[in-house]
């Protein structure tokens, strides 16, 4: 018997194709669908959040607000007086009531949670010029209570994360990178959507309650200048809220469309609240100060 | 973010050299399949009838390839669409092609023209949690007939 092995031509087991054209076509395909399906989880959530009632937003808060390290009683009583002057032109819907909470705390920011609850931090209310700005503020974190913000992103991060750990089991660390960042840059985009609403908010309270929307920016200056400090900063579209001099300049615009008055009396904030800040900032540098 | 920078630093890093290696390889391997032509390989069990029977001797040949990053990240993105992985099947392809030629290797330092019953075994090592980066073996192993003179 005689025996040979023959030549074998090549591209049968294996096919030469172009990695690099499957890689794009599937790449651009998750990232694709995950924008839609981020986008559609979004809608849903938007949509069915009126229907969330305000009391279920108040129990689950109520454990943490619990926990938090509350600051002097009477500058609380301040805050909590000046928003109750300011909601009425809020048009909040029914039930649904703010609760402000002052934390003596270096941190410079302001969030609006679950349940109505707003909490202010000594670091970013020591900074404001006046009071005008501090009720753009109020106006923006209760705008963020008036809309649901806190609850729609609760829902949203949820959903999302339940699907992502049944997606991502499944698949490489690598694959799952890409998914999450995609997934992360579609959330901020909607985030960024609900900070421009909220400070649209804001400026309609300060016109509602003074007349004029005279130190509406100021808020957001204390923030550029808080931004200026930073080594790093991120690009626009790695961030929760929009570039600061937008903000400004998108207010502005808003105020002239309206035909708002940007000229006014500018209010301050009392001096015994401000004594209670710096004091407050001195109990919190003591504490910080190596024995 | 610095998770993606560094995810695309591994992917380009696992294209150029995963492809050049895999150029290399292939170059490399039908070369040698050229040079060894005349070790026959058969997978049938039964050995030619002869008088003058030949001897015999167990050869095999082992190789183990490791998939590099970028391979890896078209298979996983294949596992979510389903579809052949072509990244894959190139990757197999030469692991068997390289334990056939190290066993005829084998063969022809012991002086053999025929290897028959040639058998396959092939083993993903390093099965580690997601993540890792996978690498298979291929064992090719047969019977080589040495002609006695």
């Amino acid at each position: 018997m005689k025996y040979s092995n023959p030549h074998i031509p090549e591209g049968i087991n294996s096919t030469e194709t172009n990695p690099l054209k499957e890689f794009l076509l599937l790449t651009s395909a998750v990232v694709v669908g995950v924008i839609i399906i981020t986008a559609v989880i979004a809608m849903l959530v938007d949509s069915i959040a009126e229907y969330i009632p305000f009391e279920f937003e108040q129990t689950v808060a109520r454990q943490v607000i619990e926990k938090l390290n509350k600051g002097n009683a009477e500058v609380d009583g301040y805050l909590q007086h000046l928003s109750d002057q300011i909601v009425p032109f809020m048009d909040l819907p029914e039930g649904v009531k703010i609760k402000l909470h002052y934390v003596n705390d270096d941190v410079v920011n302001a969030m609006a949670t679950l349940g109505g609850h707003i909490i202010l931090y000594r670091g970013l209310l020591e900074k404001l010029p006046n009071e005008n700005a501090l009720v753009m503020l109020l106006g923006h974190e209760i705008g963020h209570v008036k809309m649901r913000h806190p609850v729609k992103a609760l829902g949203k991060g949820v959903i999302i994360s339940l699907l992502m750990s049944a997606v991502l089991g499944e698949s490489s660390d690598a694959v799952a990178t890409v998914i999450s960042d995609t997934s992360m840059l579609t959330m901020l985009g909607y985030s960024r959507e609900q900070e421009q609403l909220s400070d649209e908010a804001g400026l309609h309270v300060m016109h509602a309650f003074y007349g004029h929307v005279k130190g509406a920016t100021n808020l957001f200056e204390v923030l550029q200048q808080q931004n200026n400090e930073q080594v790093f900063k991120l690009p626009q579209f790695l961030n929760s809220h929009p570039d600061t001099g937008f903000r400004i300049k998108y207010l502005k615009q808003l105020a002239e469309t309206k035909r708002w008055d940007q000229q006014g009396k500018i209010n301050f904030v009392p001096d015994y609240i401000l004594n209670i800040l710096a004091e407050d900032k001195k109990v919190i540098a003591e504490l910080q100060e190596p024995v | 973010m610095s998770n993606f920078v560094i995810l695309v630093i591994l992917l380009g890093l696992g294209y150029f050299f995963g492809r050049y290696y895999e150029s290399r390889h292939y170059k490399s391997i039908i070369k040698r399949e050229n040079q060894y032509r005349n070790i026959v390989v058969i997978a049938s069990r039964i050995p030619p009838v002869s008088e003058k029977p030949d001897s015999t001797i167990l050869v095999m040949g082992s190789v183990v390839i490791s998939v590099d990053y970028f391979k890896k990240f078209l298979a996983s993105l294949r596992s979510l669409f389903g579809g052949r992985i072509h990244a894959y099947e190139s990757l197999l392809d030469r692991a068997r092609r390289e334990a056939i030629l190290r066993m005829k290797q084998h063969a022809h330092q012991l002086g053999a023209d025929k290897v028959f019953n040639i058998k396959y075994e092939t083993a993903s090592i390093s099965k580690n949690p997601r993540g890792g980066i996978g690498s298979v073996e291929v064992l090719a192993y047969g019977t080589a007939f040495i002609p006695q003179q």
